[in-house]
């Protein structure tokens, strides 16, 4: 048997609570008594009688805390005094595990970051997405806080997005944005984010919905997600220096559900990107590269990939063990695979309209990025692209993904502008997305059509849905609506384009066409 | 020490819309949405947030939870107090000319100057005030607090208050009790009598008594007493009790008549804020502690003079932020109302500053009685006051919450985000001097001593 205690000066504890304290103690294995009592001659007389007065114990007043625990061996009385100073220190009326607390049961609610942080004490993330002039003021209170940062907020300075990341660097913090649109945390979506299946791809993306286009494909491919940290689009600008990507590579690096990494970036500095990719080159694990705009020579260990896509096939296969040897063959099996998922009745219903459309492609996005790729893919010069997820149509207003009403004014438009022969569109599903995007579309397009019809036109309409099944909106009942309204769905964003090029094109019904068109492999 | 991204599963806080909650709440992630509001005040509020500034509020966080004030002794003023000399007159609040007094505290310095035999007469007093032969100058720029007028004189006997933790020492007068008395301005011979009775009997007495006890562990007799209903500024009832209770028996022992034991014990005894002037050095020795650690944007003093509010913080060193004291609001004495009252006073506004008084209310429901509030107001007030503290108090915690410790250390950052001002429990003092106490009730600093003070500190941090 052994004895120990500790002596708390000058502390007051009610005597009920320190009885309830012990009693909790007492159910410690090996434990056979705790008592934590003033130290006051009574108390001190008492444990005496009750062999609870270790000899060595120190004279006390009656203003000190005495807890002196018997058990059976020395670990036991140690965890006895320290469960005896948890259950002291503990706030009782702190937040339950797994309960959402906006407002407090008398009213008050947590107004601030730092004041949230001390009230939960479990907090590890802080979701900012409050007017641009005061994000960095709430960023900077959250890293002081020791809270990781999901900084969603656009209009954030450079300045101030730089001594952000440098400030979380140092602390061993991620700042995830600003304009950071995407994270999924260990199955957790922060921001627009899908319900993806867990796995072995890890993914680093300077862009949002390059992140959920990558994500989603993994998971339509069988395939699932560590984790993907968002890093905001100018992470990778030569003034921030990649401060994110790098620390997101090394830790995805680190981590042992990670077998595979994928690098989503934006345009970027030649040699930011130079360093990532060195950065990358050395993690150990293979890693697959999406950098739009970057002629770089890649390093070893790094496999380029030209679209989201491609990166989310090869990142699959490596993730399988698949040969993907020399080029990228299995980059386009894998291609292949994800337009098997493409409509057939999109094919149907384009070969009901008979005519071919003529003029330009009309792209209208929601995903900056996946804008960007489509464009690049349509290639020519009388096609045209809208991101409306970018600055100039979100200031004041919320993202086209959550209100896509100024999209859908853009669609009426181009359907009365004789030179549109295809509208390409993007709708992506997720958590904090619009609860039925194609549903909300639904009335624009059969309008659109009209409009078309009587100006003697035949519009087309091709579409990709980034999306799961598992997310609230569900992809197969997202895409079926657009179906039924006789859009050519898409499983991927480089399908659609390409499947929109065709189109205008006029080779869509080639028997030959199939090849460079995958999305239209099954029609008809 | 911050957690890794990827070892724990998410718990967020979220500042944003709902949206963003309720995704990670329907995901079933702990999460906790702050009810965002842009920054009340004007200002780069961000640069403050920064290591620097975090590291000395720490610092200075940690040094006032860690006070460990122990009433110690009882001496006269002119032995103890540094800096004091027989023609200084200490008062309550930021400094202040003789010319810009207020009504009671007026009468409380022509009372002081009458009791140390400086002037013979009110009018005798006033002129010698006026000559600029006197010292004025604040209370808290010699280590001392004084409630309402504050007035502390050379021969006056005042507690000696050490803290064991950081060695440095606070004092504070006696209590006179409620009625006519020298800290309302009153200036009557019965105050005066009473003044002599504390310098030649019950002062030395006290101390001897204190003395043989080997000091009185105020932490501890505070939290105690928070937890029987007390805030320690306008409620003292049970740590009067409680500290008396400690006395009793040393004062029971002295070599003095029974009849002026007798006496002391029933003075102490009836007067209910008998402990507040402890309660009060204990608070300005645990917030001296704190003071002066650089860059550091911890409130370490509040304080009135009756017509000004003042400020000071940790970080900017013995400088004063003030505004104009406001007007409590409150229940009044029958015969008087708020055309009575004058503008808030005293320093007992540390007791708030250290987290007692209005901050602890949620362990005081009786005060909160004053603004016709409910216990549930009581609690409110205190939750508030977590939203513009940095640490909650190790030893004074609150039943009524859980036994959570008291919100602790005001940050001007925090401050100056939410707009939310402190919450103060006070006295009211009748405008004119000699009448008294007229009622008690609730008020809050001018925010504009927060706002220097932002000033100030962002000044600092570039």
């Amino acid at each position: 048997m052994s004895l120990g205690f500790t002596v708390r000066h000058s502390t007051y504890f009610d005597s009920v609570a320190l009885m309830r304290v012990a009693e909790q103690a007492r159910a410690l294995a090996g434990v056979l008594e705790v008592a934590a009592v003033m130290g006051t001659p009574a108390n001190r007389a008492m444990l005496a009688e009750a062999g609870m007065l270790p000899p060595d114990a120190p004279p006390t007043a009656a203003s000190d805390l005495l807890v002196v625990v018997s058990a059976s061996t020395e670990e036991a009385v140690n965890a006895a005094l320290a469960r005896v100073n948890d259950l002291l220190a503990a706030r009782r009326d702190a937040t339950p595990e797994g309960r959402t607390v906006a407002v407090g049961s008398d009213g008050v609610a947590p107004r601030t970051l730092a004041s949230a942080a001390r009230g939960d004490g479990r907090a590890n993330v802080a979701v900012i997405a409050v007017p641009g002039p005061h994000a960095a003021l709430e960023a900077h209170q959250a890293l002081s806080a020791g809270l990781h940062v999901f900084l969603f907020s656009d209009g954030v300075s450079l300045d101030d997005e730089i001594a952000l990341k440098r400030r979380a660097r140092a602390r061993g913090l991620f700042v995830m944005g600003p304009e950071c649109g995407t994270a999924i945390i260990r199955g957790v979506g922060l921001g627009f984010a899908n319900r993806v299946r867990r796995g072995a791809i890890g993914v680093v993306g300077a862009s949002g919905t390059g992140i959920q286009e990558v994500t989603t494909l993994v998971h339509r491919l069988g395939a699932g997600v560590s984790h993907a940290i968002g890093t905001g689009g100018r992470d990778l600008l030569a003034a921030v220096g990649g401060i994110t990507t790098l620390q997101a590579l090394e830790r995805l690096g680190a981590d042992d559900e990670t077998r595979v990494v994928v690098l989503v970036s934006k345009p970027s500095s030649r040699e930011v990107a130079d360093r990532v990719l060195a950065a990358a080159s050395g993690l150990g694990k293979p890693v697959v590269a999406c950098l739009l705009g970057y002629d770089g020579v890649v390093p070893t260990g790094v496999r380029a990939a030209a679209t989201l896509e491609e990166a989310a096939g090869v990142a699959v296969a490596l993730a399988r063990g698949a040969p993907v040897a020399g080029g990228l063959e299995g980059a386009s099996l894998a291609a292949v695979a994800v337009a098997g998922n493409a409509s057939t009745r999109g094919g149907r219903a384009r070969a009901r309209q008979g005519n071919q459309p003529s003029g330009a492609i009309r792209g209208l996005y929601s995903g900056g990025t996946l804008c960007d790729e489509a464009r690049r893919l349509v290639g020519g010069t009388a096609h045209r692209f809208v991101d409306f997820g970018s600055d100039e149509y979100t200031r004041g207003r919320p993202h086209p993904i959550i209100d896509p009403s100024r999209r859908h004014a853009a669609i009426l438009e181009a359907a009365d502008d004789p030179e549109v022969g295809v509208l390409l569109l993007d709708l992506v599903l997720g958590d904090c997305a619009h609860p039925d995007p194609a549903g909300a579309l639904d009335p624009v397009l059969t309008q659109a059509y009209d409009r078309g019809r009587r100006a003697g036109r035949e519009l087309k309409v091709v579409a990709h849905v980034v999306g799961s099944d598992d997310d609230v909106q569900n992809l197969a009942r997202q895409e079926d609506t657009l179906r039924k309204r006789g859009v050519t769905v898409c499983a991927s964003n480089r399908v659609a384009a390409l499947t929109a090029r065709r189109l205008i094109e006029g080779r869509e019904a080639a028997p030959g066409g199939r090849e460079a068109a995958p999305g239209d492999r099954d029609a008809g | 020490m911050p957690g890794d991204l990827l070892s724990d599963p998410p718990s967020a806080i979220v500042a944003g819309p709902a949206l963003f909650s309720d995704a990670l709440a329907a995901q079933g992630v702990t999460v906790t949405r702050v009810d965002w509001q842009p920054p009340a005040a004007a200002g780069d509020l961000a640069v403050l947030w920064c290591d620097e500034v975090d590291a000395a509020n720490r610092t200075a966080l940690d040094r006032l939870l860690a006070a460990q004030p122990v009433l110690v002794d009882v001496r006269p003023a002119i032995d103890v107090v540094p800096g004091l000399t027989r023609d200084t007159v200490l008062h309550a609040g930021p400094p202040i000319a003789w010319e810009l007094m207020s009504g009671p505290l007026r009468g409380a310095v022509a009372g002081a100057l009458v009791y140390e035999g400086l002037a013979s007469t009110k009018e005798d007093a006033e002129r010698l005030a006026a000559s600029g032969a006197i010292r004025f100058d604040p209370c808290h720029h010699h280590q001392a607090v004084g409630p309402m007028a504050g007035v502390m004189t050379a021969s006056m006997p005042v507690f000696v208050v050490e803290n064991r933790a950081a060695g440095n020492r606070a004092y504070s007068t006696i209590n006179e009790g409620l009625g006519k008395v020298l800290r309302y301005g009153a200036y009557a011979p019965e105050v005066l009598d009473r003044l002599r009775w504390f310098r030649d009997g019950l002062g030395p007495a006290l101390g001897e008594a204190i003395r043989s006890t080997g000091g009185v562990d105020l932490r501890a007799l505070i939290g105690q007493a928070v937890q029987m209903g007390d805030e320690c500024h306008n409620r003292n009832r049970a740590a009067s009790a409680l500290l008396i209770k400690a006395l009793a028996p040393s004062i029971a022992a002295l070599d003095v008549p029974a009849a002026e034991r007798a006496r002391m014990l029933a003075f102490a005894g009836g007067n209910e804020h008998f402990f507040l002037n402890a309660s009060m050095a204990a608070c300005k020795a645990a917030l001296d502690a704190a003071h002066g650690v650089p860059h550091s944007t911890l409130v370490t003093a509040m304080a009135r003079n009756g017509t000004d509010f003042g400020i000071r913080v940790s970080g900017l060193g013995d400088r004063w932020f003030t505004g104009p004291a406001q007007t409590p609001r409150g229940l009044f004495f029958p015969g008087f109302g708020p055309e009575h009252a004058n503008p808030d006073i005293g320093d007992s506004a540390i007791t708030e500053t250290a987290g007692l008084g209005g901050f602890a209310m949620a362990g005081a429901p009786a005060v909160v009685q004053f603004v016709g509030g409910t216990p549930a107001d009581a609690l409110r007030f205190t939750r508030l006051m977590y939203e513009i503290t940095s640490g909650e108090s190790a030893a004074y915690r609150l039943p009524t919450l859980d036994f959570r410790g008291t919100p602790t250390g005001i940050d001007v950052r925090l401050v100056a985000q939410t707009g939310i001002l402190p919450q103060i429990n006070t006295g009211m003092a009748h405008r004119e001097a000699g009448i008294g106490q007229i009622g008690a009730g609730l008020v809050n600093p001018p925010r504009v001593c927060f706002d220097l003070a932002l000033a100030a500190l962002t000044e600092d941090a570039r």
